[in-house]
């Protein structure tokens, strides 16, 4: 390993680190404040729809909310699922079989 | 006991390991491309274990990028974990500071919305640790495995998000979300930080998106339940 990119490696590992445990560490020994705290259940589902609206309505880093967006369709297919089976795991995998069947005969 | 806490913790992050395989062999690729060896590309994803980031890392060191501000750009795609943190810890905070330096190391976006989906379903208001760390581990053993299997077939593959395993990803995440769905509130929450992510992730690079949609969905949500309180409250005044 080249020395320059071992010192690269570990600021990073550094820098990504710092950002992980500050606000785990802080918050253990600093009292949050009420609104703060009241605030906290909407922030899971908030990171969540970060995470979940760009891998469908941007696939491929080109927005794309026509109905023919293979993405969309299976995506209504995982929640279908999840809503009428309660089944996750159910969910996920008709998930990802809709989108192999789409791409490959649409 | 514990360890089977530790077990569960992994099995629940099994749709999500699977998922980051196309992501993991993703990079292997571009970093062998960008002139990394086997080893140097594996020792980045046991020490950072940030897939984002180290994306834009190995695209920028085969753009000769300086060294500075790569560690910069990884600081600021990674500044959503503060959230994560934040929405973490009053479920840890009765913990030795011990554990939270471990499982922070293994905080990514996976294993964090698995434990919080596990945490906020359990009864107890203190999580436990084994499960994070399991999924945690789940996770690291599995992105470290893909990014060493990306470097050693280099080229020699088709394009791996291209398998529909990349969906994997967001379906899992659409399973923890639906059920989640309890009122109208939590449902308008999650449509704002969705329609602002979608206008964020095309107008400002880097991850903004994420910590923009989720600051401004979270305030949106605190206002809704703060003004429905005040509501409530004042009806059984007048009555």
């Amino acid at each position: 390993m080249r020395t320059d990119y071992v010192i690269l490696i570990l600021l990073m590992g550094l820098a990504t680190y710092l950002t992980r445990v500050s606000f785990l560490v802080f918050f253990k020994k600093v009292k949050m404040p009420d609104i703060i705290y009241r605030s906290l259940k909407y922030i899971p589902v908030s990171i969540l729809a970060t995470l979940i609206f760009p891998g469908i309505f941007i696939p491929n880093d080109k927005l794309d909310i026509a109905i023919t967006n293979p993405y969309i369709i299976a995506g209504v297919v995982t929640v279908g699922t999840v809503l009428i089976s309660k089944n996750s795991i159910l969910s996920i995998i008709l998930g990802i079989i809709s989108l192999v069947a789409l791409r490959t005969f649409l | 006991m514990q360890l089977k806490v530790f077990f569960t913790g992994i099995r629940k992050t099994i749709p999500l390991m699977i998922g980051v395989i196309p992501f993991g062999v993703a990079y292997g690729i571009m970093g062998s491309q960008a002139g990394l060896t086997i080893v140097e590309i594996a020792f980045m994803s046991m020490i950072v274990f940030a897939g984002s980031a180290q994306f834009v890392a190995v695209g920028m060191i085969s753009q000769n990028i300086g060294f500075a501000f790569i560690v910069f750009s990884t600081l600021l795609i990674n500044l959503r974990h503060l959230l994560m943190g934040l929405s973490l810890s009053s479920y840890l905070n009765k913990l030795r500071s011990g554990w939270l330096y471990i499982l922070a190391f293994g905080m990514v976006d996976e294993s964090y919305a698995t434990t919080i989906n596990h945490y906020q379903n359990s009864e107890s208001s203190e999580g436990n640790p084994y499960f994070m760390l399991g999924s945690a581990v789940g996770m690291y053993i599995f992105w470290i495995g893909s990014s060493i299997a990306g470097g050693i077939l280099g080229n020699s593959i088709k394009d791996p998000l291209s398998w529909g395993l990349d969906f994997a990803m967001p379906a899992t995440f659409l399973s923890i979300l639906i059920p989640q769905i309890k009122s109208v509130r939590i449902l308008s929450v999650i449509l704002i930080s969705g329609t602002c992510t979608i206008f964020a992730y095309l107008y400002i690079p880097g991850k903004w998106h994420i910590i923009i949609a989720t600051v401004v969905a979270t305030i949106a949500g605190t206002i809704m339940e703060t003004i429905d309180e005040r509501r409530s409250l004042k009806c059984e005044q007048t009555m």
